[in-house]
């Protein structure tokens, strides 16, 4: 079984993307394979740089950096996204790989995860 | 339908009830599915959806009471009910033992639902044959 | 739409790649993701607010379907206008989700 789980929602305003992430983490945690894909404003997860203290939340990026240490295959995002918000690999957190949304990636996986 | 073989279905809610239409869609599906001689092998809610096992929910006396209905379903079909503990606790949705483990004078989710944690979900997901998601609406 | 995607009895059994579930109305950002990844071989079931495509128009290959409940409570005609979607319940619904591959919930 590997799982695809997508996340679309924005950080900080919204608290979606943060339990799409705790699904995958709780994936690997009974080493299940799964990917993360980050798509639409779901790329401004990836941001470096984020400092959500003034905020009064936690940082998920330092999470993320260290998402192969936690069991999760892969960080993807979507390309066309990337672009839409003015980030490259170089502002990202690192391990990102931009792909293409297309009915081939679905195919990749057993099941997908889209909250 | 016929042609259908019976399967295994986890039904996860993220939407709320009064919120979304997710609770009624949900139960819609899994009372065809039961009567199409699917099992269910549990119920999740997850995120928003934790609302929904709520006891002290007072829907007006003409609407539909979301958590009656969901409760009487699952106890009459021994559905296993989850409600994932992360969600719930930072939603004021506490069982006795979460009550007493928190010191809180008052707790609302009572049998047929349970807290527990995500790796519900994980075991639906390797052993069940299909996970469906009931999800909020375009507002949300 | 072909014809094997019939909503009639065994027809109704023919499996698609992956079947998607959608609730999202038209214009969010959910609904473009989802028909970016629907595969001329998937087949498409609009429920809850997504049932209002049919009002706005929806062009993809895919087989559609549309939850009959939800159309009625938004007050739309079986297919709207829009030929080749097929309108179910929910039984046929589960019959669908049982029959096919891969479910996706967007």
């Amino acid at each position: 079984m590997s799982v695809l789980v997508i996340v679309d929602r924005s950080p900080y305003g919204s608290w979606s993307g943060r339990e799409s992430m705790d699904m995958a983490l709780s994936l690997a945690a009974f080493d299940q394979p799964v990917t993360l894909l980050f798509s639409g404003v779901g790329v401004n997860w990836l941001r470096a740089g984020q400092d959500p203290a003034s905020i009064f939340q936690k940082a998920v990026e330092r999470n993320l950096a260290a998402a192969p240490i936690f069991g999760i295959g892969a960080l993807l995002a979507d390309q066309q996204s990337l672009e839409d918000f003015g980030l490259d690999a170089s502002q990202c957190v690192t391990g990102v790989m931009p792909v293409t949304v297309e009915p081939t990636l679905l195919a990749r996986f057993d099941d997908v995860v889209c909250l | 339908m016929s042609a259908v073989k019976p399967v295994s279905f986890t039904l996860v809610i993220t939407g709320a009830p009064y919120v979304s239409q997710a609770p009624q869609t949900a139960l819609s599906f899994a009372r065809a599915a039961v009567s199409a001689g699917h099992a269910i092998d549990r119920v999740f809610l997850y995120g928003d959806g934790v609302h929904l096992a709520s006891s002290l929910c007072c829907a007006p006396s003409d609407e539909v009471n979301w958590h009656r209905e969901w409760s009487d379903f699952i106890a009459q079909q021994q559905i296993p009910a989850v409600a994932c503990i992360a969600s719930a606790l930072r939603r004021g949705l506490v069982d006795d033992g979460e009550a007493r483990r928190y010191e809180r004078d008052a707790h609302n989710v009572q049998p047929p639902f349970r807290l527990l944690g995500l790796g519900e979900w994980v075991e639906s997901m390797t052993s069940s044959s299909r996970v469906l998601y009931f999800q909020p609406g375009g507002g949300h | 739409m072909s014809e094997s995607s019939v909503a009639d009895g065994a027809g109704m059994a023919s499996r698609h790649a992956v079947l998607h579930i959608l609730n999202k109305p038209p214009g969010h950002a959910r609904t473009h993701l989802c028909l970016a990844t629907l595969a001329a071989t998937d087949a498409l079931v609009l429920i809850e607010d997504a049932v209002l495509a049919l009002a706005s128009g929806l062009d993809t290959s895919a087989a559609v379907y549309a939850l009959g409940p939800d159309l009625a409570a938004r007050g739309l005609a079986a297919d709207n206008g829009q030929t080749g979607v097929i309108v179910i319940d929910y039984e046929e619904l589960v019959a669908l989700a049982a029959g096919a591959d891969k479910t996706v919930s967007w």
